[in-house]
């Protein structure tokens, strides 16, 4: 995620901004520290514009 | 998906009332001055609150920025505080029933705690 984030030149922030979450819950799932709920791995995924299985695939801890 | 959204005053409101509570409690049973250091201290920790809240914890511990990874921390928090207070308990109990003396209070607060443990349950299960 954080290579996609990244690719749109978006800040933690901003994209925590976007779909309604803490930046430090941004910082988590990307660290893998955090495994987000199904709504907010969709929701995530809708923004970048692919599915769950390619934001997430291999990230899950 | 969406934040909770609750009002930045929710919490310091609380502060305020159980500050207010407490005054009470205090004054009816002769301790006034106590009860207003009560009061203040809780009307401080509320305007703590209400003023802390340039970042995202503090707003989450607020009560008015909660998302879900906060919601999930806040309820494993609140289960390892129920832990320690059971286990707290507990102990009370067993010191008091070593030196001879009665189960209470203990006892009866850890009965609270079963039938609330055992009706959260209950409930979670029912509702799935």
């Amino acid at each position: 995620m954080k290579e996609r984030r990244a690719a749109r030149g978006l800040s933690q922030g901003e994209l925590a901004a976007a779909v309604g979450v803490s930046r430090q819950t941004i910082n988590s799932i990307e660290k893998g520290r955090y495994v987000p709920s199904l709504p907010l791995a969709l929701t995530l995924a809708r923004y970048f514009q692919t599915t769950v299985e390619e934001m997430f695939d291999g990230e899950a801890g | 998906m969406a934040r909770l959204a609750r009002s930045k005053w929710l919490v310091p409101g609380a502060c305020a009332l159980i500050g207010a509570a407490f005054a009470l409690a205090q004054w009816r049973g002769g301790n006034a001055r106590d009860g207003l250091y009560a009061l203040l201290f809780m009307l401080v920790l509320g305007l703590a609150l209400l003023l802390g809240g340039r970042n995202a914890t503090g707003r989450a511990l607020r009560g008015d920025a909660r998302d879900e990874r906060f919601r999930a921390i806040d309820t494993r928090a609140g289960a390892l505080t129920g832990l320690v207070l059971i286990l707290t308990l507990v102990l009370l109990a067993l010191t008091r029933l070593a030196r001879g003396e009665t189960l209470d209070p203990y006892g009866e607060l850890l009965a609270v705690a079963a039938v609330a443990y055992i009706a959260a349950l209950a409930l979670l299960h029912w509702r799935g």
